[in-house]
């Protein structure tokens, strides 16, 4: 990992315009991602973590738009690309690996075909070539007699062998960023388990930079080095891993890591569930938005959302409780 | 199964199964049939108040196995006993009595009706907006299983009724003339809860009744499950992948593989003490939420894919990918047997490193 930003994601607010009213899917976030680093992000379904990847690489559908903030990937703006630019963006420099590898192959393109294309967009490269470069990709994901893949479809395939092929089709340009939407979630725990490590594998080989999307705390453990948890659009805390799950400061975070059974639990401990419902996005709550969930919820809670705040290296939280000094003033100014 | 634990066991065995297989024919050529061999000799017994967890990866068998206890698949071959009433009996079970000549009799092949079984075995399912009725109101819904059995001849002792098993499970009152759209995912799930709950059953299958839920709504699911069977005294067959949900819930877990189930014991032995390599496998697989924890394990890696299960290996069905297999494996099919006080487990190699 490197000391230098990569990508840079500055107060980003991407909405649906449905015709109920307008959804803040994404609601204000801002990170930065290094080189070479790890970044998980956590959330709920709803939560906004997809949209947000989505935006990142320029995927976003009508009715969703970026309504504000910045993306500023290797110095460059990205939402200022034109359709040509960000073309060749997305693919080559950042690529995505999606949830479902059922849906997310073409069922009438051989995997041969499928993984050439992606090259053929992005690189001069002879048929000869690329087709000797997406061999090379195969059994770099472990995936035994390359040769014949090549000439399959993918219904030929397993779940776990879709997903592979995806990772490759994903690296296939040497992207400097992979964005991975819930790769794992429909896998089982096997195959979850050797899709995390042949990831873990490449990530270090090539030293690209991964944004990790999930709901799986377990698999956040494994992989990420840094660990984003959105609750409603909203990044709520932000920090080193060991820092989320060792002394998590949000009381969302606390809250999911206490509703958890463990397979490594000792004896039988009793779940502390996170009481109600998650919000409706389309009538969100004002103040902080998980204030009508939250064990420790003052009135300010409800009325006002709290500020960013630093509770250790790198790590920060949006809480009332981590900032006393803010709340006395606004408590003073009432 | 050895006598004694048949025999200590008896007076609290709610639901005894027996070599149970369920085959479901395919269709692989205009002349050949081929059968997906989903149930495989399940031999098992789930005692009354207890919670019996079933894990396996998808496509091991797990949620037919639960649905042919119900009888909802109907079974293949094998005995399921329900307490003292047999419910289904393909045949050539020893019943215990001898005719003239000292032979044993064999029991013949029998099929209860279902419906007053109906009221004690209830079940939930997986994806709770799927298995609602979209037409009908939260009200109808809860209220079918009641008219069904005719439990509530007068409107307002049926209504109240209703009311009660909505609160019960968490939800308002009002909410029974609302359709199932109207709600979340996991008050979805709660109002198939009330359905199941509606006959007062003594034993619910739960299939895997909380994947489709948000982390945070899981464990409110959980909790609600466990109060239930606290008050009421339910029996369950719990079938999940999420080892960790198993684990926390249950009191004895089986663990399946390809249709067999490759060990069983209770909840506590069964992850202190793997025996069965799959299940050390799969053990060993489960994310664990604590970084430090992840980067100080080992993994087993399992080479490969499950096999299709319209074409079994031969002998062991794991000898493909088990990484302690030897040459006998792939020959004979290991024996179901006890490999320790209440830990049952088919495999070859089991005492023979020590292992």
């Amino acid at each position: 990992m490197q000391e230098k930003t990569l990508l840079e994601v500055k107060d980003l607010k991407v909405s649906f315009f449905t015709p109920v009213g307008e959804v803040k899917a994404v609601d204000g976030i801002s990170y930065d991602l290094k080189y070479g680093e790890v970044m998980g992000i956590v959330g709920e379904s709803g939560s906004g973590k997809s949209v947000e990847a989505y935006s990142i690489i320029g995927l976003l559908q009508s009715p969703g738009r970026v309504v504000g903030g910045s993306i500023t990937f290797n110095g460059e703006d990205v939402l200022a690309y034109n359709k040509k630019e960000i073309q060749d963006f997305r693919g080559n420099r950042v690529s995505m690996i999606f949830q479902n590898p059922m849906t997310c192959l073409n069922p009438v393109y051989t995997i041969g075909n499928q993984l050439t294309e992606a090259l053929r967009c992005h690189k001069k490269i002879s048929n000869q070539d690329a087709r000797a470069r997406a061999v090379e990709m195969l059994e770099l994901v472990g995936i035994n007699n390359p040769q014949k893949r090549m000439k399959q479809y993918p219904h030929e395939l397993s779940g776990g062998m879709r997903q592979r092929v995806m990772i490759a089709m994903g690296l296939i340009c040497d992207p400097m960023l992979l964005i991975a939407d819930e790769p794992t979630t429909a896998l089982d725990v096997t195959i979850q388990a050797q899709i995390l490590e042949l990831m873990k594998d490449i990530q270090q080989k090539t030293g690209m930079a991964i944004i990790f999307i999930t709901h799986n705390l377990g698999v956040v453990a494994d992989i990420c080095h840094r660990v984003s948890v959105m609750y409603t659009g909203k990044i709520v805390e932000q920090g080193p891993v060991d820092d989320i799950f060792y002394r998590p400061a949000h009381p969302y975070t606390q809250g999911l890591l206490r509703s958890m059974p463990r397979v490594d639990a000792m004896e039988y401990e009793r779940l502390i569930p996170i009481e109600g419902t998650p919000v409706d996005m389309l009538n969100p709550p004002e103040g902080c938005p998980f204030g009508a969930r939250c064990q420790h919820c003052m009135k300010i809670c409800l009325r006002k959302a709290p500020p960013r705040t630093e509770v250790g290296a790198g790590h920060t939280a949006s809480c009332w409780l981590l900032n006393m000094e803010e709340y006395k003033k606004e408590a003073r100014d009432e | 199964m050895s006598d004694s634990v048949n025999g200590a066991a008896r007076q609290d065995v709610l639901i005894r199964v027996e070599h149970l297989k369920k085959y479901f024919p395919v269709k692989t050529g205009a002349m050949q049939k081929k059968y997906v061999q989903a149930v495989e000799d399940a031999d098992f017994f789930i005692r009354k108040g207890e919670t019996f967890g079933l894990v396996g990866e998808s496509g091991c068998g797990k949620t037919t196995l639960g649905r042919a206890i119900l009888r909802l698949h109907e079974p293949t071959e094998g005995r399921i006993t329900y307490g003292d009433q047999v419910i289904y009996d393909s045949g050539g079970f020893p019943t215990g009595e001898k005719d003239s000549r000292g032979e044993p009799v064999l029991s013949k092949p029998f099929q209860a009706n279902m419906l007053p079984f109906r009221r004690k075995m209830q079940i939930i399912f997986q994806d709770p907006s799927a298995s609602l009725d979209p037409r009908m109101t939260v009200g109808e819904i809860v209220g079918e299983a009641l008219d069904i059995h005719n439990l509530y001849k007068e409107k307002e002792a049926r209504r109240r009724r209703i009311q009660e098993l909505l609160v019960q499970v968490g939800l308002n009152s009002e909410h029974s003339n609302r359709y199932p759209h109207e709600f979340s995912g996991g008050q979805q799930q709660r109002i198939g809860i009330a359905r199941a709950l509606a006959v007062e059953p003594e034993f619910i299958v739960c299939d895997e009744p909380i994947s489709a839920l948000d982390v945070s709504i899981q464990s409110q699911i959980v909790n609600m499950l466990e109060d239930m069977q606290n008050e009421m005294g339910l029996t369950y067959l719990f079938i999940a992948h999420d080892l960790s949900v198993v684990r926390h819930i249950s009191d004895r877990i089986g663990v399946m593989y390809l249709g067999s189930m490759v060990e069983l014991a209770e909840s506590k032995e069964l992850y202190r003490n793997p025996l069965h390599p799959y299940t050390k496998t799969l053990l060993s697989a489960v994310p664990v939420p604590d970084p430090e924890k992840s980067r100080a394990r080992r993994r087993i890696m399992l080479e490969g894919e499950i096999p299709s299960p319209m074409d079994p290996p031969g002998g062991c069905r794991f000898h493909t990918r088990c990484p302690y297999a030897e040459e006998r494996c792939s020959r004979e099919a290991p024996e179901w047997r006890e490999v320790g006080e209440d830990h049952f487990a088919a495999c070859h190699i089991i005492g023979s490193y020590g292992v």
